[in-house]
């Protein structure tokens, strides 16, 4: 049995959950305010069961026909019907009540979920995230028209206004063939680097080691500018714009500084979007790195000097097996073990341990 | 309309891909597991407990969204394992709706007109005309010469109400289990 303290603060949190609801849907919020939003999110459990509860009861309401029979509040004899109402409205609903809405349980929470994406994606209707897992690569086509090709382990929100289309690349690899429109820049955004192009096909890689764009048609302006500012001032060419043509690539490290500007075969380093990879002097850890995002078959080098060694090569991404075969020519690493999950690759100046063989 | 060429007819496909996981989910709950919002809250929260807090700050929405969305998809999935003679359900939409759906749906129905006549005065009528008559915030406030914080506020309120009167599991587990068995 329920206490009523416990209904009573379970009251207090869906109260809480249904002016978050509310705001999220009516106002942009500032900085300040998502943070508050997500430490509360990161609270409790309950917080989030409440907001479900919140977008449940919406939808509800929404899709409610009754509501021609409710009068209006200054509407003849509603007078009485208030009182009367009042009077029904007791500390805590009868338990024959309650007995009455048990069948919509499982109802309720089914439609909960669906709420929380059909609510939430309509009423935020701004923000398109789209995202890969390990191993999936995927070819997506925006509402304008431009195909955005996004590598395993990437994560991409869209936001389209009408005078810019606005992405930001949260983490990952994409590949953009933009559709043209030149009143409508389309502007990609990782961390503090911004691209923005008019009708061009262009790549950009955010990881641990900064943001490299890498330019395949036409030409794009790069410039630097703080995220906490993205949003607003996107059509404002940064100071420090760069322009990139075709095969040209520049890489901008996490502190914002930038490489000088470098030739490269573009083909290749968009190899990936066609299942290709290729690594020009890349250590052994990235590049192991960079398989086991494409693959299920994880490979693990063990040896700190082996992964610090740089190899260039071009392999399949599917074919994690010709990769461990090349470092073993090249390197004469060992591979210590090997099983359908896992590839994991030795020193050959390592004494052989437990695991080797 | 510029497709330029790639795969125009993909226009829109991963947005109806998107949200599939949630239809077989919905379908899944309709034919009787027991799982609640409790439940799917629980995994909804551990999982944004993974990400980096300045991360979810970005654009929380979108980060929520995900994570229930995935949520819900492997929820099907491991129903789908457990129950596969079910696997009809699963692929039925939403819209579709059963009988049994339907003698629910007026059951609801029921219950939400009772609970909306519980409500305070102002409360019903701030709902109304937001729900009946689709009447700005700031109009309510107008008509009602209140502020628009507190239309707000009364919404919130009156969510809040409705929730805890929709809700059976809060008078406890014993007839909580009966209502697995009338579904």
């Amino acid at each position: 049995m329920t206490s009523d303290a416990q209904i009573e603060s379970r009251r207090r949190i869906a109260d809480q959950a249904a002016l978050w609801l509310l705001t999220l849907q009516s106002e942009v919020l500032s900085e300040a305010q998502r943070a508050e939003f997500v430490d509360w999110l990161r609270a409790s459990p309950l917080h989030i069961s409440e907001l479900l509860w919140a977008c449940q009861v919406q939808r509800n309401l929404a899709a409610w026909k009754g509501w021609q029979h409710i009068a209006p509040l200054e509407g003849a004899g509603s007078d009485q019907v208030v009182s009367l109402l009042e009077n029904l409205q007791v500390g805590r609903p009868h338990r024959t009540w309650h007995h009455r809405l048990r069948g919509g349980l499982l109802l309720a929470a089914g439609v909960a979920a669906v709420c929380l994406l059909g609510v939430l994606m309509f009423t935020w209707l701004g923000p398109t995230v789209l995202t890969t897992q390990l191993g999936e690569r995927r070819e997506v086509t925006l509402a304008d028209g431009s195909v955005v090709d996004l590598a395993p382990g990437s994560e991409l929100v869209v936001r389209y206004h009408s005078h810019e289309r606005l992405v930001a690349l949260n983490h990952g690899e994409a590949l953009f063939h933009v559709a043209k429109n030149p009143t409508r820049p389309f502007i990609v955004q990782a961390a503090a680097t911004r691209v923005r192009a008019v009708g061009t096909v262009f790549n950009v890689e955010r990881g641990d080691r900064g943001v490299s764009v890498t330019v395949v048609e036409g030409r794009v302006a790069v410039s630097q500018q703080p995220v906490a500012h993205a949003p607003n001032s996107a059509t404002e060419p940064g100071a420090t714009a760069l322009s990139l043509g075709a095969d040209e690539q520049v890489s901008i490290s996490p502190a914002g500084r930038a490489t000088p500007v470098r030739k490269v075969q573009s083909e290749a380093e968009v190899g990936w979007a066609s299942g290709q990879l290729v690594f020009e002097n890349e250590t052994v850890a990235e590049i192991a790195r960079r398989f086991n995002l494409y693959n299920r078959t994880q490979i693990q080098v063990l040896d700190t000097g082996l992964a610090a060694q740089r190899i260039s090569g071009m392999f399949r991404a599917s074919d994690p097996g010709s990769f461990v075969a090349f470092v073993r020519l090249v390197t004469g690493a060992k591979v210590a073990q090997r099983d359908s999950e896992h590839i994991t690759l030795g020193s050959p100046r390592q004494n052989s341990g437990s695991t080797a063989q | 309309m510029a497709t330029e060429g790639r795969g125009p007819s993909k226009v829109g496909n991963w947005f109806r891909d998107w949200q599939r996981p949630l239809r077989r989910f919905l379908a899944r709950q309709r034919a009787g597991c027991a799982a609640d919002i409790d439940d799917i809250a629980q995994e909804v929260f551990l999982r944004v407990l993974r990400y980096d807090r300045s991360e979810l700050i970005d654009y929380p929405q979108a980060y929520l969204f995900k994570i229930a969305s995935n949520v819900s998809a492997e929820w099907a999935m491991r129903s789908s394992r457990r129950m596969p003679h079910h696997s009809e359900w699963l692929t039925e939409l939403v819209d579709a709706l059963s009988p049994e759906v339907e003698v629910e749906r007026e059951a609801l129905d029921e219950r939400l007109h009772a609970a909306v006549n519980a409500l305070p005065p102002r409360s019903r009528e701030i709902l109304r005309l937001h729900f009946a008559e689709d009447v700005p915030h700031e109009e309510i406030a107008r008509r009602l010469g209140v502020t628009r914080k507190i239309v707000k506020r009364d919404i919130a309120r009156a969510y809040g109400a409705l929730r805890i009167s929709l809700d059976p599991t809060l008078v406890g587990e014993s007839t909580r289990q009966a209502a697995g068995k009338t579904l």
